[in-house]
């Protein structure tokens, strides 16, 4: 499988890792690198040493591209861009900001530069900026969101006639007809981030995988619409329904004890950013299987499609 | 092309108009029958049983093609005359009926009966198990994008489609976000057997609408709909306009006090003040989030036609190159 998102990332397939937080790191990213698909290290969590051990780390797990995100709400320290470039880091995806701030001195080391977005407003700003691609992302997915969610069967087509560069679709991607339907909507790569999560080589302890593998797709909250503060869509638990249903305002301080939620186990101890497509998810499975079954889903729904509506 | 919707209803294109208040007048659905599509009547939009079956016979002197009359079930206490519509429907000799709302468990013997095909809208899995249990024919999945009624569950169509046909057994359409020969094809790959389009048919030369409002369609951008009226679980997705804002301004200040009579300046009676008198800022109207895609005021003929076009340069052409 060749398009342009396979030749400017150097990978064997259009899929993408989401850079979750303190969750997109080697042990995952490798896994992904490693299956065909573009794995990505996360910079929101920690130092920039942190990311220069994982960096190091990818390095003795794969010899396959991998890339970094720059989620722009979340940066430190300052010299991330010379970080990145120094790293010898060929991919960037830049999310949570401005497009200008990144793109620039980015592409000017050579890099490849994606940007996340969730309007055609913010699609046209990222084209402006130079990037070389778009990662657009629709209401469905998890994580913190535009208050204003516009479901991926809208903003994808909507986007893609506007603009010429490539685009990965993120958020409800999951299996061979998802990334299908998005490539019917213009879409050449995917990017899937709760399907990771609660993948065999993700970090994050079992009580939250079985939790997306028990999910329904009605099982997640889209909290904080109005502010202030980022709105987000996680994991429906009894803190989170009880911020759906009461309003606290800012959730981030709820984000400090995200480690006993994520590798302690205790689902009430913050917030678990999950899309709604955890409701299709029903088994934990090794990256590869995932990666190399939605390939072949993806394949073979071609094949029905053009069996099935032949109107020539 | 052909899929188990178009063997279901005898139609030439897995096209549905799906059943809109002050839109889906014999005009509108006689338009969309002709072009190869199943036109769809509003039943509730007709004051009595008389005026649908006049509505009907309308619809019988522009098209010889199927088309169908949507009921919708209200949870009011003054139910419309529901058994003489079910009447005139069928002594006119209408093919399908589309049904939404509430469970259309007390007609469905009665329209079974007569030979007419039922496809009932739904906006959860759950609810399209309980249609095809209790025996249609077809199911129309509303994704959260649709507009109108979109439920309380808020889960657009790359969710909800594939978790319908990993459940469903009857055929299905998708309904909400579609605008195109894209969207077709997305709607196929997730499983479905075809589309409903509702707000892209208010854009077309033949929808008996104000023309303010076709132009309020082309100005709209995919950020422009709202949700009103979630605190009574009755929740819409209609167009922003002044009378929207102020409703929803209502429902913030007001918060768990809000009754019905406070919003009613803003939703009772509206429609044909903003449909057909183009009173735009009347008040709320139905529209899904694929107002952003719409661009254009083509005919019902060429609209479908250049979906039909599209659809199948997207499978053989550029989906069909990827996968060789």
């Amino acid at each position: 499988m060749q398009n342009r998102i396979t030749q400017m990332l150097g990978v064997q397939y259009p899929i993408v890792q989401a850079p979750m937080g303190w969750i997109a790191r080697a042990p995952l990213a490798s896994a992904v690198s490693n299956a065909g698909g573009m794995g990505i290290i996360e910079t929101s969590s920690g130092a920039l040493e942190e990311v220069r051990a994982e960096i190091t780390k990818m390095r003795t797990l794969t010899d396959k591209p991998f890339g970094v995100n720059i989620a722009q709400a979340f940066v430190r320290d300052p010299g991330i861009v010379d970080f990145v470039v120094d790293q010898g880091i060929k991919f960037v995806t830049t999310s949570a900001g401005d497009p200008n701030r990144y793109c620039g001195p980015l592409k000017e080391a050579g890099l490849t530069v994606f940007h996340v977005v969730p309007t055609l407003d913010g699609a046209l700003k990222a084209i402006a900026a130079g990037v070389d691609g778009l990662v657009v992302e629709g209401g469905e997915g998890g994580g913190f969101k535009n208050p204003r969610d516009v479901a991926l069967m809208v903003l994808l087509p909507l986007i893609r006639s506007k603009v010429d560069v490539p685009i990965i679709a993120a958020g409800g991607m999951v299996c061979g007809r998802t990334m299908a339907a998005a490539f019917a909507l213009g879409a050449e790569g995917i990017q899937m981030g709760t399907r990771m999560v609660s993948a065999a080589e993700s970090p994050v302890h079992h009580n939250w995988k079985d939790a997306i593998i028990g999910a329904k797709e009605t099982d997640t909250v889209f909290l904080n619409r109005h502010g202030p503060g980022p709105a987000l869509r996680a994991l429906r638990t009894e803190k989170t329904t009880a911020l759906d249903l009461n309003p606290q305002g800012d959730v981030r301080p709820e984000f400090a004890n995200i480690r006993d939620l994520y590798f302690g186990g205790d689902l009430e101890a913050s917030i678990a950013l999950t899309g709604q497509v955890a409701g299709r998810i029903d088994a934990v499975k090794p990256v590869k299987q995932i990666i190399d079954e939605t390939i072949a889903e993806f394949e073979d729904e071609i094949a029905r499609l053009c069996a099935s509506y032949n109107v020539r | 092309m052909k899929t188990r919707i178009t063997e279901l209803f005898g139609i030439k294109h897995p096209i549905i108009q799906g059943g809109m208040h002050y839109v889906g007048f014999a005009e509108m659905a006689a338009a969309v029958s002709n072009a190869g599509g199943l036109g769809i009547i509003t039943g509730l939009t007709q004051k009595t049983a008389a005026d649908l079956a006049n509505e009907i016979a309308r619809c019988k002197d522009m098209t010889d093609k199927p088309f169908g009359v949507n009921l919708t079930f209200l949870p009011v206490v003054d139910q419309p005359d529901y058994p003489g519509m079910v009447k005139a429907i069928i002594e006119g000799g209408v093919k399908v009926v589309e049904t939404a709302g509430n469970n259309p468990q007390s007609v469905l013997p009665f329209l079974k009966d007569a030979g007419i095909k039922v496809i009932h809208k739904c906006t959860a899995v759950r609810h399209a198990l309980k249609a095809q249990a209790i025996g249609c024919d077809a199911v129309s999945v509303d994704g959260f994008e649709c507009g109108g009624h979109p439920g309380e569950d808020d889960i657009p169509n790359f969710i909800l489609l594939p978790r319908a046909a990993d459940e469903l057994e009857i055929p299905f359409v998708a309904s909400g976000g579609m605008a195109d020969g894209r969207s077709l094809v997305a709607a196929l790959a997730l499983g479905a057997d075809g589309i409903n389009m509702g707000t892209r048919f208010i854009a077309t030369k033949e929808a008996p609408v104000h023309d303010n409002v076709k132009q309020a369609l082309l100005a709209a951008s995919e950020l422009d709909t709202r949700l009103i009226m979630r605190p009574f679980r009755n929740t819409e997705r209609v167009l922003t306009n002044a009378a929207v804002e102020r409703l929803l301004e209502k429902e913030r200040t007001l918060g768990k006090d809000i009754t019905f009579a406070d919003i009613a300046p803003e939703v009772a009676g509206v429609y044909p003040r903003i449909l057909a008198e183009g009173e735009m800022d009347a008040g709320a109207w139905s529209c899904g989030m694929v107002a952003g895609l719409i661009h254009d005021i083509p005919t019902c003929q060429d609209l479908i036609d250049r979906i039909m076009a599209q659809a199948n340069d997207i499978i053989h052409g550029r989906l069909l190159k990827l996968a060789d």
